[in-house]
């Protein structure tokens, strides 16, 4: 199965791609990554909340992978595998940062704030909105990344891998190393805490309070 | 804390909520499940609000531009992937170029992973299974101790009697001066204490047989 992939089935399955590879054709290796790339960049990007890291967490990942190619066996499990080694590397990479970020006594950088906008703003241009529509959409989608940088990491985890990488609830668990009903359940947190946050009220309030605040 | 806070300020009616309610909108239910709980949802507020919630956050999600990495990063990677396939591709090509006992070797050593604790589980086994057999062998003569001590007592009684027979035999013989009839005496002898052995061996067989087959 190949989960949180972009892949129309003419295409080589990951198994095959691999078995290319280690036979000598880089080309396949170079397929793999298109077929990973905005899964996989989107979920560091996520969790460590930096382009510039997730962009060396994304590098790192795939060398590692590449390097232990030769002795892996497919089982159908290599997005797994691969979404289990850049969680790792970018826990890694966020426990290092708390270090240096307590050693320096430096407040918690958010590049969700400078980094995002300008992404944002690329990402939503969409020609049959109004210009004020744009603005309005670029703005609730600042909202919401700055929303989802404060949740805890184990929920922000959760909603990368679900949204992100496109995984199911048991991968998720799988590659935790949780339970199916502690991923359900952090997501369901994190749902309540991120529509908090932006001051959504809830589905069952809404018909008491009328109108309510939401993405344009 | 935090999330016990925010569950505070939501208060969750129905445990089905926290759970299923995020599996129902990312289609992870089995069809049979999904239809159950769809039904569900027409009789709990609590869950039918839990889901509309995650649909709108999904939908969210789904909105926020898609990330890629850079052109330096995606161009290094297939650098690098070049590099890995030629170092591949020429290690393969010199494992072709060995001499088989080399390759052979080469196996050995690539696949002792799997091969050594598979001795060592065959070996454990056969422990195991010998073991067994040596405890087997030992309970004929405990598996009831009466007749156990009754077929020792005989066993040993009979050494005795051999015994006996063999210095009598000696004495016999030391006491004659002709030697046809030392000769005699000595082939007497051995023939009677080898039949008496054999007698020993078939008491002693029978003896154990015994005390297995009591209850």
């Amino acid at each position: 199965m190949d989960f949180g992939a972009v892949r129309t089935p003419s295409e080589p399955s990951d198994g095959e791609l691999i078995a290319q590879f280690v036979d000598g054709r880089a080309a396949a290796f170079d397929a793999l990554v298109r077929r990973y790339e905005t899964t996989l960049s989107g979920f560091l990007r996520r969790m460590v909340r930096d382009h510039a890291l997730a962009d060396d967490l994304f590098q790192e990942t795939f060398l590692r992978v590449m390097r232990s190619l030769p002795t892996y066996r497919e089982e159908g499990r290599f997005g797994s595998w691969l979404f289990g080694i850049a969680r790792n590397l970018a826990l890694d990479a966020l426990r290092r940062r708390r270090f240096e970020q307590e050693l320096f006594r430096r407040p918690l950088q958010n590049t969700a704030s400078d980094g995002t906008d300008s992404a944002l703003i690329e990402g939503v241009t969409d020609s049959r909105l109004a210009p004020d529509a744009l603005a309005e959409r670029a703005e609730w989608g600042a909202r919401l990344e700055a929303a989802i940088a404060e949740l805890p990491e184990e929920q922000r985890e959760v909603l990368a891998l679900r949204y992100d990488a496109g995984l199911t609830f048991r991968q998720i668990a799988e590659i935790t190393g949780s339970s199916i009903n502690t991923a359900l359940g952090r997501m369901r947190y994190a749902t309540i805490a991120l529509r908090k946050k932006l001051g959504v009220v809830r589905a069952e309030d809404q018909a008491d309070e009328g109108p309510r605040d939401s993405p344009p | 804390m935090k999330d016990r806070e925010i569950l505070l300020h939501n208060p969750q009616p129905c445990l089905r909520a926290e759970t299923e309610a995020a599996l129902y909108v990312a289609g992870d239910m089995t069809e049979r499940a999904a239809g159950e709980y769809a039904r569900h949802l027409e009789v709990c507020p609590a869950c039918a609000a839990a889901v509309a919630e995650e649909r709108e956050v999904a939908a969210w999600m789904r909105a926020l531009p898609a990330e890629r990495p850079t052109a330096a990063t995606l161009s290094a990677l297939s650098a690098a992937a070049v590099r890995f396939a030629g170092e591949l591709q020429a290690r393969r090509l010199q494992t072709i170029r060995q001499p088989w006992h080399v390759r052979v070797r080469r196996w050995i050593e690539a696949e002792r992973a799997w091969w050594e604790p598979a001795l060592g589980w065959t070996f454990g086994v056969l422990i195991l299974l010998a073991s067994a057999q040596v405890l087997r062998d030992t309970s004929l003569t405990t598996a009831n101790p009466e007749v156990a001590e009754v077929a020792v007592a005989s066993t040993q009684a009979w050494d005795y009697e051999l015994e006996a027979l063999g210095e009598w035999g000696s004495e016999v013989r030391y006491r004659s001066d002709s030697p046809s009839e030392r000769e005699w005496s000595d082939t007497r002898d051995e023939a009677l204490s080898a039949q008496l052995a054999t007698l020993r061996d078939n008491i002693r067989t029978l003896s154990l047989a015994m005390a297995s087959d009591s209850p």
